[in-house]
C-alpha cells in the first residue's frame, strides 16, 4: 500500500511542481514588460548617469575647466602622448576658456591614441581631470575621434582656426609681457641704483 | 458528405499512374503542403524566440519587420547562402540522405492531417496508425545524421534518440489507441466527425478519463519532437547540438523546419483526438459548410494547433533537461501503467455510455474548478516565495 501511495504522490508532487513552473514562467510571461532587460541599443541609448557603470569605470574624458592651472603634468605623464594643451597667464586672450589667473586657449585629447590608462588623471595637483561614463564616442573619421575638453565636442577645424589667431594673439601678448617684465626689471633696478647713490651721497654728507 | 474538392480528384484519377499525374499531385498537394510547412516554421521559430524572450522578460527580435516578424526569414535566406560542408571523413551518401528522411517523416504525415471537412489530402482510414509509423521514421534519419558526421558527441546524440525512441513510443502508442476506442475509427476525419456538436461532445470532455489521457499523449509527443525537457538528441550545452552538429545551410535548415513541422503534426494529431479538430464547438458555426465552411474549419483548426505549438514552447522554457535515465523513467514505470490503467477505463466508459455526451458539461465546471484552484496556488506560492527570496533585480 505504501509503495503505491508513494508512486502516484511522486506523480502528484511532480504534476504540483510543473503547474508551479508554468504559472511562474507565465507570470512573466505576461508581465515581462515590468522587468524589463533588453536594451534596443542603437535606437535608445542608456542614460550614462545612472547607476548602469561601476562609479570608477574609465570612459571618455571630462575637464573641470575653471580649476585647470595649465601645468601640462597630465601631457607630460600619457604615455601615449595624446594630450595638447596650449593657454597662458600673459593676458586675456579672445575667445578662449577664462580661468582663474590661466587662460586655456587649447585642451584636445586624441581619443584615437588614448588607452584609457587613467594616468592623466592621478598626478594632476588640482583633480580637474577625470574620467567619465561615457564610452560610446564611436565617429564616421578619425577627426571626430579627437575631442576638445573645453568644449566637450569633437575637435572641429573652426576650434583649429580659433587656436591658430590665439597663437598669435600669445605672441604678442608674451611680447607685451616681456616687454613689461623687463621695463620693470629696468625701472627697480634703476630705482635701487639711485636708493644706493643716495646712500652714497649720504654717507658723504655724514664722513 | 458533399466533397468541394472533388475537382482535384478528378485530375488526379484522369493522370493515373501516368507521368503527367504525378506533376498534377505534386502541382495540386505537395507544393502547398510545403509552403505550409515552410510557413509554420517561420511562424513557430519566431513565436518560440517571442515566447522565450518575454518568459525571460527580454524583448526578442525587434528590429526586421514590425516586432521581428521577418527575422525568420531573414535568417532563412541567411541559411540558403551559406556553405554546405561536409565533413572530412562523414559517410557522405548517408550524410546528404538524413535530413531528407528527417523531413520526409514529417511531410508525409500532413498527407492524412484533416484542415477542414473535406481538406484531406488522403483519408485514410488507418490515419492515425499512418502518422504513428512514418513518425518513427524520423528516429532513423536522427541516427543517420549522427553516424554520418563522424562525430562522437553526434552519436551520442543518435544513440539518445534511439533510446527515448523505445520509451515513448508506447505510451503514445496506447494513448493513440484510447483516442481510436473513444472514436471507434482509425481515420482522422471520421475520428473529429464523431466530436460533432457543442464544446462538450470533443473527447476531452466527453469522457472522464480522456483529459489524463491527453496529458500522458502531450508528454510522450513532446519527446517524439526532441522537445525540452526531452531534447536529449541535441542537448546543446551537453553535446553541442547533438545530431546536427556537422550539419550546416541549407541541411540544418531542413532539420530545423522538420523539428517544427513534427511539433505541428502532433499537435494537430492531439487536437484532432482530443479537442474536436475543425469543429469549434458551436454547432452554428460548424454548419456553415460549402468553401467558407471549409476556410473557417481550417482557420480553427491550425489555429488549435498552433495554441498546442505555443504550450510545447511554454513548457520548453519553464521546465530543465532531464537525464536519460530520468526519461526512461518517465515513460516506462510512470507513463505506461497510467496509460494501460486509463485505456482500460476509457474503453469501460465508452462501453457504458457510448453516445453520452452532456457529462461533457460536468467535466468542464470541474476543469474551471481546477483551473482557479491551481491558479490560486501559484499565486500563493509566488507570494511566499517573493516574501522569502529577494532575487537580484538588474536596474538600468
Amino acid at each position: 500500500m505504501s509503495a503505491l501511495q508513494n508512486y502516484f504522490g511522486r506523480i502528484a508532487k511532480v504534476s504540483k511542481s510543473i503547474v508551479i513552473g508554468l504559472g511562474t514562467t507565465w507570470r512573466y510571461f505576461v508581465n515581462y514588460k515590468e522587468e524589463l532587460v533588453t536594451i534596443q541599443y542603437g535606437s535608445e541609448k542608456y542614460a550614462p548617469q545612472g547607476n548602469y557603470l561601476p562609479p570608477r569605470h574609465r570612459g571618455i574624458h571630462y575637464l573641470e575647466s575653471e580649476k585647470c592651472i595649465q601645468c601640462n603634468i597630465c601631457a607630460k605623464a600619457c604615455p601615449v602622448d595624446c594630450i595638447e594643451m596650449e593657454g597662458t597667464r600673459d593676458g586675456d586672450l579672445d575667445g578662449a576658456w577664462q580661468g582663474d589667473k590661466v587662460q586655456i586657449s587649447k585642451f584636445v585629447i586624441d581619443l584615437n591614441k588614448c588607452i584609457f590608462c587613467n594616468l592623466c588623471c592621478e598626478p594632476c595637483p588640482k583633480q580637474c581631470i577625470h574620467m567619465g561614463q561615457e564610452f560610446d564616442f564611436a565617429s564616421y573619421t578619425r577627426a571626430n575621434g579627437v575631442k576638445n575638453l573645453l568644449t566637450d565636442q569633437p575637435y572641429t577645424e573652426a576650434d583649429q582656426e580659433a587656436e591658430a589667431s590665439r597663437r598669435e594673439q600669445m605672441v604678442v601678448l608674451a611680447d607685451i609681457k616681456k616687454k613689461e617684465k623687463a621695463a620693470a626689471k629696468a625701472a627697480k633696478k634703476a630705482a635701487a641704483e639711485k636708493k644706493k647713490a643716495a646712500e652714497e651721497d649720504k654717507d658723504k654728507d655724514k664722513s | 458528405m458533399p466533397n468541394q474538392f472533388t475537382f482535384v480528384r478528378d485530375i488526379l484519377d484522369l493522370g493515373g499512374d501516368s507521368f503527367w499525374g504525378f506533376v498534377a499531385a505534386i502541382a495540386v498537394w505537395a507544393a502547398p503542403i510545403t509552403g505550409f510547412v515552410s510557413l509554420i516554421g517561420l511562424v513557430a521559430v519566431w513565436l518560440e524566440r517571442k515566447i522565450s524572450a518575454h518568459i525571460q522578460c527580454r524583448l526578442g527580435p525587434m528590429e526586421v519587420g514590425p516586432h521581428g516578424l521577418l527575422q525568420t526569414l531573414a535568417d532563412g535566406i541567411k541559411l540558403l547562402g551559406k556553405e554546405d560542408l561536409v565533413p572530412d571523413k562523414a559517410d557522405r551518401v548517408l550524410f546528404a540522405l538524413a535530413p531528407m528522411i528527417v523531413f520526409a517523416a514529417t511531410y508525409v504525415s500532413f498527407a492524412v492531417l484533416p484542415f477542414s471537412q473535406d481538406g484531406v489530402i488522403v483519408d485514410l482510414n488507418i490515419g492515425i496508425f499512418f502518422i504513428a509509423a512514418v513518425g518513427s521514421l524520423e528516429a532513423i534519419g536522427v541516427v543517420m545524421a549522427g553516424w554520418s558526421s563522424n562525430n562522437k558527441w553526434s552519436l551520442f546524440g543518435a544513440i539518445r534518440a534511439a533510446t527515448q525512441v523505445v520509451s515513448y513510443e508506447v505510451p503514445l502508442g496506447l494513448t493513440l489507441l484510447a483516442g481510436v476506442v473513444c472514436a471507434g475509427t482509425m481515420s482522422l476525419n471520421e475520428m473529429t466527425m464523431a466530436q460533432e456538436g457543442w464544446i462538450w461532445s470533443w473527447f476531452i470532455f466527453r469522457n472522464p478519463f480522456m483529459w489524463a489521457v491527453f496529458l500522458i499523449y502531450f508528454t510522450a509527443s513532446l519527446a517524439e519532437c526532441q522537445r525540452a525537457p526531452f531534447d536529449l538528441p541535441e542537448a546543446e550545452s551537453e553535446l553541442v547540438s547533438g545530431f546536427h552538429t556537422e550539419y550546416s545551410g541549407m541541411r540544418f535548415a531542413v532539420f530545423f523546419l522538420a523539428e517544427y513541422g513534427k511539433m505541428y503534426v502532433v499537435s494537430a494529431l492531439g487536437v484532432v483526438m482530443f479537442f474536436g479538430g475543425w469543429y469549434s464547438g458551436i454547432p452554428m458555426l460548424d454548419n456553415i459548410g460549402g468553401l467558407p465552411g471549409n476556410l473557417i474549419g481550417a482557420g480553427i483548426m491550425v489555429t488549435k494547433s498552433m495554441i498546442l505549438v505555443c504550450v510545447q514552447m511554454w513548457i520548453r522554457w519553464t521546465l530543465p533537461r532531464i537525464r536519460l535515465d530520468q526519461v526512461m523513467d518517465i515513460c516506462l514505470k510512470y507513463l505506461l501503467p497510467l496509460a494501460l490503467g486509463l485505456l482500460m477505463l476509457v474503453a469501460l466508459w465508452q462501453g457504458i455510455l457510448p453516445g453520452e455526451k452532456r457529462f461533457g458539461i460536468v467535466m468542464i465546471v470541474a476543469m474551471i474548478f481546477a483551473f482557479l484552484k491551481m491558479r490560486t496556488m501559484v499565486r500563493n506560492v509566488m507570494s511566499k516565495s517573493s516574501q522569502q527570496i529577494e532575487l537580484p533585480v538588474f536596474k538600468v
